[in-house]
């Protein structure tokens, strides 16, 4: 009997145990952080830096209460040694640069300085951009342009690719492509595409997903003059007009964009991003030249 | 006693007695058989050949007795000369382990003396055991592993394993002689070992002897089945999930056939009706033949063939639909040769063969994929047996490994082939004092030839003492260096690289104390203690994207990546744990419980700012649960009455498994991002930021599983039916939380979604052996 005891004992407690449902705790993560979106162009004023805080995980604040309005921000052009100070835009929800006393430089190195209080808290942080060297452009000629059908055939039947040839910033290695659909639409939607039956209600929920695409260059060979790429046409999803802006990036973006949205494993654990901020920030402080082109998808 | 055994140790002679110990029904060799003459108090036992040998006995008559757990002990009067070199084989009747009584006979081995001859962090596993733990439809050697203390899986979607703190690419497993590399079916949901070929499954946790090396954690050696040399013999089994068949039978009288296929069929029932099932099915096969060339001379042939294939395609009606091909499987095969020199020089011998590979083709997005590893090693290990007191082991092995990646993509190729050399050489030596000691000392030397090249002696150390008659006390210690790292992937097969000019080979001290204690007649307890360290250990880098550079450009300027440099993390750590092991292997009742608690700390480069965090893979704390029991004679044992061996019984199979919670990294928050410049914020501009690396800790790991069999005996056949429940209440135990973010209406709405291992999963078949 006294081994029926026992054994009856050890499976009570594993019959205990192994009911139910296990609940994690998430609200003891939280720790608040200057968040920068903050991308400087050579030849251009500063504009448009996003300065905002982060937020606890499961909460659902209004986007517009996240922007912080009196943070302390200066560029400094690290080669004169002269700081610019950035005021806030209310309009724009961003920091500007109001003199007209200073453009961007290419190939110079720039330092980002922020102060702003999060929560009950001030955080500082400061990061340093090297702005891309001059030369960098899209070579029209040799890239889509104008109208095209959508999956237009050559006179072999072969479908003809979405070309792109790209004059090289030297030096620069990584070349983010962003194409926006201007008419994205469930009306536009290519429905009889060739890849996959997407449902109408499906465009309309997710019509983000399909309207904007990012593609990229990367590692491109830092001594040549021109690179010739692709884009596939699993890109296009819409019969639309379409904005392709072509960015030649620093190594800030680079490593920030690369890894940011990938911070998730596949067994579910998280892992940082490659921020090159120092301090109580998180995002971004690049530098990029940008050119765009625009082409229309036809049926 | 121990005086008496002591003062007989010293009554030498010049005579031997050796030879083999088979299975009476098959005609199999038994590996870990016990012989032992009585009238002298010494034994030996057989090696994985079946072969054993008791070198320098007196002249005279003695006693031989012959035990193997689950087999009729069998006794025999033997008559040695004066320097006579005896060869007495013998065949060993099997008994059904889960109905034999445990009646303890003076020429029975002891528990404690069969504990005293394993090798420390050994535990032996037998293909009937395997079948018995409950299971996740199929049974499946790794998922039977993860019930031994030490041993733990990352989740239930997993058969890897991760032995005393050691990644899964720290395990070397062998089939026959042969490496293995990834022993993986449905993305590493079942393995690829096929339990019905299995004849014996040796596992060393840890400080395993010079004969084994190039892992740092441990060996998982797998020995199939010769095949019956008596009758043929067959089995045939059918799950949910797959067919199988093994098959075997005597070739004349020069030895025996063994073959066995498993496919699963859900692509030809299911995936026929349900459009969105992809076309998937694996197939393996083992095949082996065993040949008694001579007395003296044994041959075998081993292959076994792996294959996976899976087709996708997300909308079946167009051309180009998003969907890919993947194919991916393993080819291995060995001659082995061994050879009984002399009665104390015994020789096994190997030219063993293993290949990888797998295909990858994903048309839409213009990516395709080759993987392949090959690996031709010769290898030969001889023992000599000097004298009860004294053996030898010396071996060599020369691997010749070649392999890599060829991946094209859109915007680059990357080209990682290599071709690598090892040579290995080892020596060890056990010395027996007296009968209360063993010491075994042994050196492992490599010359690893890459980009770079790698020399390394490893000494190892294991001293055994027996305390009483009842306990031993154990403590082993020794170097291991590893020269390959394994890049897991998601969804995708592993890559395996090794060492070069970039990655250092690793290396790993293991320091083992344990205790060893019979109770009473019927249990075994093992303790054991460990401390492991880590040095240049390879992490995958999550954010290599970003720090992979190329080695050379294609004619349009775009990256040729040719090397692994910022693939990994090289780190150190170190483990250390405590595992308590109470098993019982026959009666009415058996099975095991176990407990261990564990620690493992990781250092990487670029993580953490370099300070140490618990791995993702860490469990303080794991208990696990499991018992057979014989329904028929359940209450007759726990009375002590005289069991009953009835044509048709019941059998029930519980595996309770209890583990802490893992740690994990969980987003510290969530703030608002734009992918690119010039969007506007969408439904997609929010991104989530980690807390620190795996500091929290998910909720316990619980579930309890339930089989019950039905054996039905009739005319030499048995019909065995099963029902099998995996997590039978359903707990829901976490895996991840994933995280669902969206901007809609001026409001950033957030949920989380828990991800949770398998839900209670009832699964039957038959087993049919004849």
């Amino acid at each position: 009997m006294k081994h029926i005891k026992v054994l009856a004992l050890f499976f009570s407690l594993g019959f205990l145990f192994s009911c139910g449902e296990s609940v994690v705790e998430l609200d003891k993560t939280y720790e608040p952080k200057i968040v920068l979106n903050a991308i400087i162009y050579p030849g251009q004023k500063v504009s448009g830096i996003s300065v905002t805080k982060n937020i606890p995980i499961n909460t659902q604040p209004n986007p517009l209460t996240l922007f912080i309005s009196d943070a302390d921000l200066s560029i400094t052009d690290l080669s004169s040694g002269k700081s610019y100070k950035l005021t806030y835009n209310s309009t724009k929800l961003s920091y500007e640069y109001k003199g007209s006393d200073w453009l961007v430089d290419y190939d110079k190195s720039y330092k980002l300085s922020i102060s702003a209080r999060v929560e009950i808290t001030t955080l500082t942080a400061t990061s340093i951009t090297k702005t891309p060297k001059k030369g960098f452009s899209i070579i029209d000629e040799e890239t889509v342009s104008g109208e095209i059908q959508y999956r237009e055939t050559d006179s072999e039947g072969k479908v003809k690719e979405l070309s792109l040839k790209l004059n090289l910033s030297p030096e620069t290695n990584y070349y983010p492509i962003s194409l926006v659909a201007l008419d994205a639409g469930d009306s536009t939607f290519i429905y009889d595409n060739s890849y996959v039956e997407v449902k109408k209600d499906d465009v309309i929920k997710n019509l983000e997903r399909y309207k904007y695409i990012q593609r990229q260059i990367q590692n491109v060979n830092p001594a040549a003059l021109t690179v010739d790429f692709d884009i596939n046409w699993i890109s296009i999803w819409f019969y639309s007009r379409y904005r392709m802006i072509v960015y030649a990036a620093d190594d800030n973006f680079r490593l920030y964009n690369l890894t940011y949205r990938s911070v998730q494993e596949f067994d579910g654990n998280f892992h940082e991003p490659k921020i090159n901020i120092q301090g109580d920030a998180i995002g971004v402080f690049g530098s990029m030249i940008a050119d765009t082109v625009y082409f229309k998808v036809k049926k | 006693m121990l005086l008496t055994l002591t003062i007989s140790r010293a009554q030498t002679g010049l005579a031997s007695i050796s030879g083999f110990i088979y299975d009476k029904a098959s005609g199999e060799g038994l590996i870990g058989a016990n012989v032992y003459l009585k009238s002298i108090n010494r034994g030996a036992v057989t090696n994985v050949s079946g072969y054993y040998v008791i070198p320098k006995i007196p002249s005279g008559s003695h006693e031989l007795t012959i035990s193997y757990v689950g087999y009729k002990s069998l006794s025999a009067k033997i008559v040695i000369g004066s320097n006579e070199e005896k060869e007495f084989d013998a065949k060993l009747e099997q008994e059904d382990i889960q109905g034999s009584e445990i009646v303890v006979r003076a020429d029975s081995t002891k528990i404690i003396d069969k504990l005293f001859n394993k090798p420390v962090s050994k535990i032996d596993l037998s293909p009937s055991q395997i079948a018995k733990v409950p299971r996740v439809i199929e049974a499946d050697l790794l998922r039977t592993l993860q019930t031994l203390p030490g041993i733990v899986p990352l989740s239930d979607f997993s058969s890897a394993i991760y032995v005393r703190g050691g990644t899964p690419d720290q395990n070397l497993f062998m089939v026959d002689g042969t490496d293995v590399y990834n022993p993986e079916h449905a993305f590493g949901l079942f393995s690829t070992f096929n339990t019905d070929a299995i004849k014996k499954v040796e596992v060393y946790k840890g400080g395993f002897g010079a004969e084994y090396g190039g892992r740092l954690s441990s060996v998982i050696n797998i020995t199939n089945k010769d095949g019956n040399r008596n009758n043929f013999e067959g089995q045939a089994q059918m799950s949910l999930l797959s067919l199988s068949t093994t098959l075997s039978g005597p070739i004349g009288d020069i030895g025996s056939i063994s073959g066995s296929i498993r496919r699963t069929y859900f692509d030809q029932t299911l995936a026929k009706w349900v459009d969105e099932l992809p076309d998937y099915y694996f197939i393996d096969g083992n095949f082996k033949a065993f040949f008694d060339l001579n007395k003296s001379n044994k041959l075998s042939v081993s292959f076994f063939g792996s294959n996976d294939d899976l087709s996708f395609l997300l909308d079946k009606k167009r051309p180009e639909s998003l969907g890919f091909d993947y194919v991916w499987g393993n080819l291995t095969g060995s001659v082995n040769w061994r050879t009984v020199f002399s009665p104390n020089l015994f020789g096994n011998f190997w030219v063993t063969a293993s290949k990888f590979k797998s295909d990858f083709n994903f048309t839409a997005v213009e990516v395709k994929e080759k993987n392949e590893i090959n690996d031709l090693t010769f290898k030969g290990a001889i023992e000599y047996f000097y004298n009860d007191n004294l053996n030898f082991k010396f071996g060599f092995e020369q691997k010749n490994v070649s392999g890599g990646l060829v991946q094209e993509f859109p915007g680059g190729i990357a080209d990682v082939m290599r071709t690598r050399k090892l040579y290995s050489v080892y020596g060890s030596t056990s010395w027996k004092p007296s009968i209360l000691w063993d010491i075994e000392a042994g050196l492992r030397g490599d010359y690893f030839k890459a980009e770079k090249i790698f020399t390394n002696l490893d000494p190892r150390l294991t001293i055994k003492y027996r305390l009483s008659e009842q306990a031993n006390l154990k403590f082993s210690s020794g170097m291991f260096h590893q020269y390959a790292n394994r890049i897991p992937r998601l969804f995708f097969i592993s890559i395996w690289t090794t060492a070069d000019e970039n990655v250092s080979g690793s290396s790993s001290n293991h320091f083992i104390l344990g205790y060893e204690r019979a109770l009473g007649e019927k249990l075994e307890l093992e303790v054991e203690a460990y401390y492991k360290t880590y040095k240049d250990i390879y992490s995958y880098n999550q954010t290599f994207i970003a720090d992979v550079t190329p080695e050379s450009y294609s004619s349009n300027n775009l990256p040729v990546y040719k090397n692994q440099k910022g693939l990994f993390n090289r780190g150190d750590g170190n483990s250390f744990g405590v595992e308590f092991l109470l098993r019982k292997e026959a009666g009415a009742i058996s099975g095991w419980i176990s407990y261990a608690y564990s620690k493992t700390l990781f250092t990487l480069d670029g993580i953490n700012q370099g300070g140490s965090f618990e791995p993702r893979h860490d469990r303080t704390h794991a208990v696990n649960v499991i018992a057979n029991i014989d329904l028929n004679n359940f209450m007759r044992e726990l009375r002590g009455e005289k069991l009953i061996h009835p044509d048709n019984h019941w059998t029930l199979g519980l595996n309770f498994t209890f583990f802490s919670g893992q740690p994990i990294t969980l987003p510290g928050s969530a703030y608002l991002m734009n992918q690119m410049p010039d969007w506007e914020t969408n439904k997609g501009s929010i991104a989530l930021y980690p807390s620190d690396i795996n500091t929290f800790n998910l909720p316990y790991y619980s579930r309890l599983d339930f089989s019950l069999t039905y054996d039905i005996q009739y005319d030499g056949w048995t019909l065995s039916p099963y029902l099998q429940v995996f997590n039978m209440f359903n707990r829901k135990n976490v895996w991840f939380i994933q995280y669902k973010y969206e901007v809609q209406n001026n409001i950033i709405k957030q949920g989380v979604e828990y991800q949770n291992m398998f839900p209670i999963l009832p699964s039957i078949g038959v087993t049919v052996k004849f």
